[in-house]
């Protein structure tokens, strides 16, 4: 005859197993949650197009002879919402002359942003040539 | 043994209640990431063909009712006349024109080639259907610049993407 006394054993392993399975996928669950709070991927991607941005007036502006390091970018440019839950974020460009080569230019361009408390930037550098007479 | 099966069914229920709770949240958090990187995939896709495509370009035209950017190219092929390596006197240098074309409509983007069928850059994931809700092209003939605007949408996730750049065409001569 069955005794319930046989299976007693394995009704407190279904529970203990249960636990262990619960507390696994809430782990998960706690590592993808702040990935979707903070999504750096998306604004990373932003910044990057911004640096473009910043780079290609710079240029247009060497073709003509100078080399303006101000920041150029379209004021409306520098704030986004991208994935940000509706909260906008504002980037910061600036850019530096790291070397130059008689009318080649190096320069950095530094895109800053923060979210969550937390500061992340982008840094790209491109070689300019400056057209002079 | 009833009062112990009375004990351990309802507790048996709440856990696997709990489980499958958990379950479809993991499941349902997945998708909408999955979402999310399809979405900056396609914007990521878009930007950096028309920016590689526009950085060459001869002449640039674009057209305001349907968001549209066509990039004309000046080419040359070669006829040879000899079987030399180089250009011996008989042999013909014709000058060709290859225009590229990205246009927006019923919110996919559009890639056309000369001899080509129009593809769909966007839209159609199996993962992450988007759709684009803006896309804004503009040109500064006197800087010679080129400014894009793309704002995408998941419609899985309803999460928006709007991303704006430039690209500067040293060669245009329109």
């Amino acid at each position: 005859m069955n005794r319930i006394d046989n299976e007693r054993g394995f009704m407190l392993l279904n529970v203990v197993f249960l636990t262990l399975i619960t507390s696994f996928a809430a782990m998960i669950l706690m590592n993808a949650a702040p990935r979707l709070k903070n999504p750096q991927a998306a604004l990373r991607l932003t910044a990057i197009h911004l640096a473009n941005e910043q780079f290609a007036m710079m240029e247009s502006k060497a073709a003509a002879g100078t080399l303006d390091l101000s920041c150029q970018v379209k004021p409306e440019d520098l704030t986004t919402k991208n994935f940000s839950e509706g909260v906008p974020i504002n980037f910061t460009v600036t850019s530096n002359e790291k070397s130059s080569n008689g009318n080649l230019h190096t320069v950095a361009v530094e895109v800053a942003w923060t979210v969550n408390g937390q500061d992340a930037s982008v840094k790209l550098e491109r070689t300019i040539r400056v057209v002079t007479d | 043994m009833f009062a112990e099966f009375a004990i351990a069914l309802p507790l048996l229920i709440l856990l696997m209640y709990g489980l499958a709770a958990v379950g479809m949240k993991i499941f349902y958090l997945g998708k909408i990431q999955l979402a999310d990187y399809v979405l900056e995939e396609e914007v990521h896709d878009v930007l950096s063909r028309l920016i590689y495509d526009a950085r060459a370009a001869k002449t640039v035209t674009i057209s305001k009712s349907i968001p549209t950017v066509a990039f004309t190219y000046r080419t040359t092929t070669i006829i040879w006349t000899k079987f030399s390596r180089a250009i011996a006197d008989g042999d013909v240098i014709a000058d060709k024109e290859e225009k590229r074309t990205y246009i927006s409509i019923a919110d996919k983007i559009y890639y056309e080639r000369e001899d080509t069928p129009v593809n769909p850059l966007t839209g159609d994931n199996y993962f992450g259907s988007t759709k684009v809700t803006e896309f804004k092209p503009e040109f500064d003939t006197t800087t010679k610049i080129l400014h894009v605007t793309l704002e995408m949408e998941s419609e899985i996730s309803r999460h928006k993407i709007k991303i704006s750049t430039a690209v500067y065409i040293p060669g245009c001569e329109s």
